[in-house]
């Protein structure tokens, strides 16, 4: 039997996301989960602001209201293989749902991948409304079996375990 | 737990040993800690961030991180003060006072930042140069096995001249001496010297230092008495499994399946009676060899029964090899047996 005919479950894209657990896994165990959450801040960081700008090119327009924002993270976790859905949409919050981690089974036990999807979704909120507040309510990574996120539109002073993103868009040197 | 009042918050921070700096979203500097003061090399009153620190990438990834309430890594080269051109490690986050709307960013040096890739790097490094060192260590262990067995196939093919020299000497000896029983002496010297070389020229041919391919052993045996003592009405025949042994086997056996055929030679066909001499090679179990020696002459004759020279050299040898030597005779023939342990063989080369 030739090489090409063995029923291996490899493929590009599973190969990426075992390397990027590898890669979060291997950071976190080197500078310490706190900081590993640093580096990959800055990364969701990009990676929200090059999402956000695809987006904008695409719908033709630069601003997006609290019910396109969340259609707009359902859709782009969609492409990614995730299974997200809207639970609730306002102009204080919007809540989004989600069955199915587009990290697959790699999630479990890995809370710093979850850190790339609140910092993309902080971002682009943040850009977008000004300010968003992002808690991870559930997450499969943690073993809740589903994930729930509430992303906060409005400061306020409840920081309870979340993440603040402002919008920010001049150099500051 | 009472909130600390602001002055004493002012001190604390005062006493920090690290740079505590407070940029508004603007990048306006709106406080330092003294020892910001003293590292930036001015009092920052209604100064820009821009005026201590270089841009660049440090520059966009400070509005990164003042993008999130996340602590986030951030290099700054110095423009000004007494350590200006070098590079301090920070971390800086977004922060929000409260009920304030605007955002504010935070920088707090961390010069031990990053301590875990420093260790990680000299753990790699301390491993590579381990790894080197073993290697190196397997090098020059590998290059003094090569050049042992280079002295050692040398010294195997000295032995080998040697002992034939030795072998011409005798037998240049044996054929100037006028005792027929001198003569006889000097051949079965001659014969016990070649069986001696025989393992070092096959040793020899094949590059080898340790393992010999007894049948090849054998035969050249056979061929070398052939030419030298076997009467023309006699037939050697064998039937040998290919068994490699040691050296310290092979000598020894080699000297004893001499002697055991150069006897059958002698003694077993007198009269130029027709006759074969068998000889035969196989595994006994799985720790022994067996060596058979047959022939179908008269028999021995049981008043010399094992009285011999020969004979006792066969006992010693097989006393050394630590084997079991038994032999039959009768008006068929005689045939001797010697089964021995081996630490050291190969099958099939």
């Amino acid at each position: 039997m030739g090489m090409q005919e063995l029923d291996v479950p490899l493929d590009r894209d599973l190969f990426f996301r075992k390397m990027i657990r590898s890669f979060a896994a291997s950071l976190e165990a080197t500078v310490g989960a706190d900081e590993a959450a640093g580096y990959v801040a800055v990364v969701g960081s990009e990676i929200g602001e090059w999402i956000e700008a695809e987006y904008s090119k695409s719908a033709g327009r630069d601003s997006f209201d609290p019910q396109q924002i969340a259609e707009l993270l359902v859709d782009l976790k969609s492409r990614i293989g995730g299974a997200f859905y809207i639970i609730s949409v306002s102009d204080e919050q919007i809540v989004l749902g989600n069955s199915e981690c587009p990290f697959g089974k790699l999630a479990e036990g890995q809370p710093a991948l979850c850190q790339m999807t609140s910092n993309v979704f902080g971002r682009i909120a943040a850009n977008q409304l000004g300010y968003a507040r992002v808690v991870l309510q559930e997450t499969i990574a943690r073993g809740d079996g589903q994930c729930r996120i509430a992303i906060n539109l409005k400061a306020d002073d409840d920081d309870n375990d979340s993440h603040e993103f402002f919008k920010i868009d001049q150099p500051l040197i | 737990m009472q909130p600390l009042s602001e002055p004493i918050c002012n001190r604390v921070i005062n006493s920090l040993d690290g740079e505590v700096i407070v940029i508004d979203r603007s990048g306006q500097v709106v406080f330092v800690n003294d020892r910001a003061i003293e590292t930036l090399g001015a009092v920052p009153d209604k100064n820009r961030i821009s005026d201590f620190f270089e841009g660049g990438q440090g520059g966009e990834r400070l509005r990164r991180i003042a993008q999130t309430s996340i602590w986030a890594p951030v290099n700054f080269t110095l423009k000004s003060g007494p350590m200006r051109g070098m590079e301090l490690k920070f971390r800086g986050r977004g922060f929000r006072e409260k009920g304030a709307q605007e955002s504010q960013v935070l920088l707090v040096a961390d010069r031990h930042r990053d301590q875990g890739f420093t260790q990680l790097r000299k753990l790699i490094r301390d491993l590579n140069r381990d790894l080197a060192e073993r290697q190196q260590t397997a090098n020059r262990l590998q290059g003094a096995l090569v050049s042992e067995e280079r002295m050692h196939t040398e010294l195997i093919h000295r032995v080998k001249n040697n002992l034939s020299l030795l072998s011409a000497l005798i037998s240049t000896r044996r054929n100037t001496s006028q005792s027929e029983e001198a003569r006889t002496a000097l051949q079965d010297l001659e014969h016990r010297v070649q069986a001696i070389a025989s393992v070092h020229e096959i040793l020899d041919r094949a590059g080898a230092i340790e393992m010999v391919p007894v049948a090849d052993l054998i035969r050249s045996l056979c061929h070398y008495l052939e030419s030298s003592i076997m009467p023309p009405n006699v037939q050697i025949e064998n039937d040998l499994a290919e068994i490699a042994l040691h050296v310290d086997d092979a000598t020894p056996l080699s000297l004893m399946v001499n002697e055991l055929i150069t006897n059958a030679l002698k003694h077993a066909f007198p009269d130029d009676k027709p006759g074969r001499v068998h000889i035969k090679l196989l595994r006994n179990g799985h720790d022994k060899l067996e060596v058979g020696v047959r022939d179908n002459g008269k028999g021995m004759n049981a008043a010399h029964d094992g009285a011999g020279s020969g004979s006792r050299i066969v006992r010693a040898l097989a006393g050394q090899m630590r084997g079991e030597l038994s032999h039959e005779s009768d008006g068929d023939g005689t045939s001797w047996t010697f089964v021995f342990p081996t630490s050291a063989t190969d099958r099939g080369t």
